[in-house]
């Protein structure tokens, strides 16, 4: 039962795919700039030039035949060669290179994101109206409210320069060097949404104190603490969980300036990169493991809710 | 006053001058006495704003953030409100327990009937696992539900069945001591019955003494030994039972038991406490009851008067009234009793014009679908025909998910039936989207709605005068005999005219319910559809509201569609009345007859789970308890 809900999603995110990268395929198509002038670099374009160019890397073909060609190789998984960017190069390769250094500053950020937004939101939550409750809602506010580019840009100068705390520049090697070459964006990153996780967890933990089950769990003598962790916590981690999805998406979008500014190579501007020089097979292939992650993170949302919450496997719709 | 009973035993629970107020001071209860001793079951009457659940939850020390409670509550030698959260956690569940009002919120959504009756056990139980098992079975099997309930979650099962495991656990550590506050009010009318039934007999079994919350006077009588009838925040009678519904001493409780439409005949004139219920922090200097009270002298206003006993001379259990003029009214109130039950007026005759809404074979199938896609077709009604005349008034009675307001909604084109037709004068509006734009127009001038709750049918942040007048201006100007402006319409409907400029929220129930039947009225529609209309209202607001709807049948002689799970609403309201169950038509009638003598063995259960002194031709075969539906998914 699980396992078709699982397919049926896959088959969807499949096809979101599918359209995603031709959309994007149509974009780069109008857009001005061909992959031509980007090959040539400075090289005079005689016609030999041009010709042997098109001939190899089809640039003549009509619209449609160029993008299946394209799918026919993402099918045998072959996401073609660059043409620019690294050139020549194998785009799964590149990908696969970028893509662990971004998944790695993600996932340093989402475990800041989550020791840092879940415990505040539910402090704040369960001290309604105090002094606590004030002063972290105050704090979410400040963070929701800084750009990230420019609390990257702070920490850089405050944290790398001034201080000399963390390296500037580079994604050192090994474990502890990675660490504290990615801490600076990592808490760029996170800052802003952990703001927002905590106060998603606060209104879930507001929500949930304040339901009828609490005040009756209570008033049958039960432990305060199984009162907090199964009626409390439990409830309110279901919106926590959904409103986790979206940050993680959002996340993803951040990492592109996150990237720039501290010059990282991560899968971020590699798509900038190869936006500016037209690169077609890196900027298909860097947009669909994106959308891929979009769809595997919605995905993983949805199951998770499924385990926490008995009610979504027996969930009823009105089809009137 | 103090101590209700004159061979007092030290009383299990003992209140003093018990007072809430929020944390800016305004009074919320003010000042009430009474004790309880082991085994005793105490009613708390009162209508919305009368301070019952606050009292409730102040004696569970269970109220909101900002209110607080003082006063003396002694419990079994324990100063309730004086000990710490703490201190008191040892005497939840153990002595002192309380059951809520709805059952739909009560229960954690993610934790099994078998978690919350284990969690709920005593420490010594809980901890072994095979005895923790068992006892969880015979618990269940002590509130009537079988054993494969312990698996289902609270979602899955019926609002009955919910109460039920609510109850169980809210005694699985044996209480001395239950406060179940309004426990059958969100439920069906024969789980209701049920559900009472098995307090009753569950406080009986254990001699637990019980305080039982209700707005509903019926309840109480079936149930308490005293009662305690409470208004805007002060106790105005404590009496017990057979004397207050014999002998009511208080204006009040006089016309609470008069404002009740009764359920086994027709009554001409339903008599309404005119006015509505004043905040308690206005009423602390005078008598509560005084602007509604047609007994009022200058000295009920002169100070709060003191709850006073009326007892009759030898009387073993004494009874207060705080009724100053209570000694000369006496014969009054006696007689206004007395004649209650021996008036039976026949209810009137009208003259029907021909069909003016036809229904035939209506019915409406719901698809579900889970996330992880389960299919389900749910059958909301199957093969509905019924016909209302022109000027008739049709009731449609039923219970949760009978199918009563899908039907309304097909009528009104907000769902599209399945299949079967429906012709409203002359118009085939089985399917709404097939009619014109101009059809829809005037077909939606032919028929119109009254919803039940008027706190949410009405737009928060529009006045009344918006309101109405979009009312007005949406059903087209100049519709024949139409009130063309919205003083006419307030007039209509018995409301000043310093209303239009407010907003809904400045209203009480009644009022609100008042402007949305005016809104209704815009149109001077031929069928007013009335969705439960005073279900959501109190006992002395719901007879206005009820005369009011009378009043416009007789002067513009519109067709009515009364849904309702309210068999004196039925009595008092309709002509004709079909009994609907799981989507089908068991019995219809005329009503007077179909009441009297019920032929369907449903029909004879919703009558027989009156509260109360049960209706004359009852059928009280007691129905298996563990057969009720669930709602397993």
């Amino acid at each position: 039962m699980v396992a078709a809900f699982v397919l049926r999603r896959l088959g969807a995110g499949i096809l979101l795919l599918l359209t995603l990268s031709f959309l994007v395929f149509c974009l780069l198509a109008l857009s001005p700039g061909t992959p031509l002038q980007a090959l040539l670099g400075t090289r005079p374009a005689s016609p030999e030039l041009v010709d042997s160019l098109n001939a190899r890397y089809h640039l003549n073909d009509p619209f449609l035949v160029q993008y299946g060609r394209w799918l026919a190789g993402v099918c045998a998984l072959d996401f073609g060669q660059s043409i620019s960017v690294q050139s020549d190069a194998p785009v799964g390769q590149i990908l696969s290179e970028r893509m662990a250094l971004t998944l790695q500053l993600g996932g340093y950020a989402l475990v800041l994101i989550l020791l840092v937004g879940i415990p505040l939101g539910m402090l704040a939550g369960i001290r309604r109206g105090r002094r606590t409750d004030r002063a972290i809602s105050a704090g979410a506010t400040v963070a929701i409210s800084a750009p990230a580019f420019v609390l990257a840009i702070v920490l850089l100068y405050v944290f790398g320069v001034a201080l000399k705390w963390f390296p500037v520049y580079g994604t050192g090697t090994g474990f502890a060097e990675r660490v504290s070459h990615l801490t600076l964006p990592a808490v760029a990153l996170a800052t802003v949404l952990s703001g927002i996780l905590v106060r998603q967890t606060r209104a879930a933990m507001l929500t949930a104190m304040s339901q009828d089950y609490i005040t009756f769990a209570r008033l049958r003598g039960l432990s305060p603490g199984r009162v907090l962790v199964r009626y409390a916590l439990r409830n309110a981690a279901l919106p926590v969980v959904t409103s986790l999805g979206l940050i993680l998406v959002a996340a993803l979008t951040s990492t592109l300036f996150i990237e720039q500014v501290f010059s990282l190579p991560g899968i971020g501007t590699l798509l900038l990169a190869a936006v500016t020089n037209n690169d077609v097979p890196v900027v298909q292939g860097a947009v669909l493991v994106l959308g891929a992650s979009v769809i595997l993170t919605n995905l993983a949302v949805d199951l998770l809710g499924l385990a926490l919450d008995p009610r979504t496997r027996f969930a009823v719709k009105d089809g009137a | 006053m103090t101590g209700i009973q004159r061979q007092s035993a030290a009383p299990l629970l003992s209140v003093r001058d018990l007072r809430v107020k929020t944390r800016q001071g305004r009074i919320l209860l003010n000042g009430t006495s009474f004790d309880l001793r082991a085994g005793e079951v105490l009613g708390i009457v009162g209508e919305s704003g009368s301070g019952k659940t606050m009292t409730a939850r102040a004696l569970a020390r269970a109220l909101a953030d900002g209110v607080s409670a003082e006063g003396e509550v002694v419990f079994d030698g324990t100063s309730l409100l004086d000990v710490s959260e703490r201190e008191l956690r040892p005497l939840r569940g153990s002595r002192i327990a309380m059951v809520l009002q709805d059952p739909f919120t009560a229960l954690n959504p993610l934790q099994t009937v078998r978690e919350h009756l284990r969690e709920s056990l005593g420490p010594a139980v809980r901890r072994n696992k095979a005895e923790a098992r068992s006892e969880v079975e015979r618990r269940l099997a002590e509130v009537g539900l079988a054993a494969e309930v312990a698996d289902r979650y609270p979602f899955q099962l019926s609002g009955g069945m919910r109460q039920r495991v609510a109850i169980a656990t809210a005694l699985a550590q044996d209480p001395t001591f239950l406060i179940a506050d309004e426990p059958t009010t969100a439920l069906d009318a024969t789980t209701q019955a049920q559900v009472l039934e098995l307090l009753r007999k569950l406080q009986r079994d254990r001699g637990m003494a019980l305080i039982l919350i209700t707005h509903d006077l019926r309840v109480a009588f079936s149930v308490c030994d005293r009662i305690m009838v409470m208004y805007a925040g002060t106790v105005l009678e404590h009496a017990p039972t057979e004397q207050l519904a014999r002998r009511p001493r208080h204006p009040y409780s006089l016309g609470l038991m008069l404002a009740e439409p009764p359920v086994n005949r027709y009554q001409e004139r339903l008599v309404s406490v005119p006015g509505n219920v004043p905040p308690a922090h206005s009423v602390t200097q005078t008598c509560a009851f005084a602007d509604r009270c047609q007994w009022r002298r200058d000295a009920c206003i002169s100070g709060p008067p003191p709850l006073a006993e009326v007892s009759p001379p030898g009387a073993v259990v004494e009874h207060h009234s705080a009724c100053v003029r209570a000694a000369d009214l006496s014969d009054e109130m006696d007689a206004a009793i007395r004649s209650r039950s021996t008036t039976a007026d026949e209810p009137p005759v009208r003259g029907l014009g021909a069909p003016l809404l036809q229904v035939r074979a209506l019915s409406k199938t719901f698809r579900t679908a889970s996330l992880t896609g389960r299919r389900k077709e749910n059958v909301a009604l199957a093969d509905v025909t019924f016909e209302i005349a022109e000027g008739e008034s049709l009731g449609l009675l039923g219970e949760t998910g009978s199918g009563k307001t899908t039907t309304a909604r097909c009528v009104l084109g907000l769902s599209t039936p399945t299949s079967g037709a429906i012709e409203l004068d002359g118009f085939d509006i089985s399917d709404y989207r097939r009619l014109s734009r101009e059809q829809r127009a005037r077909v939606r001038r032919l028929v119109q709605v009254v919803f039940q709750d008027p706190y949410a049918s009405l737009n928060p942040s529009m006045t009344i005068e918006t309101a109405l007048g979009e009312a007005i201006t949406a059903g087209g100007a100049g519709v024949h005999g139409a009130p063309g402006t919205v003083a006419e319409l307030l007039d209509l409907v018995g409301l000043p005219q310093i209303h239009a400029r407010r907003h809904p929220s400045a209203l009480s129930g009644g009022e609100r319910q008042r402007v949305a039947i005016a809104r209704a009225l815009a149109v001077r529609p031929k069928l007013l559809i009335c969705d439960e209309p005073v279900a959501a209202l109190d006992v002395s607001v719901q007879a206005q509201i009820l005369e009011l709807l009378r009043d416009i049948r007789t002067r513009y002689g519109t067709s009515m569609l009364f849904i309702t799970h309210d068999l004196s609403v039925v009595r008092q309201m309709t002509d004709r009345t079909l009994v609907l169950k799981d989507g089908t038509i068991v019995e219809a009638g005329d009503t007077a007859q179909l009441l009297d003598a019920p032929q369907h063995p449903y029909t004879r259960s919703l009558v027989a789970s009156v509260p109360g002194p049960r209706a004359a031709t009852a059928d009280t075969t007691s129905k298996d308890v563990s057969r009720e539906p669930s709602r397993k998914a």
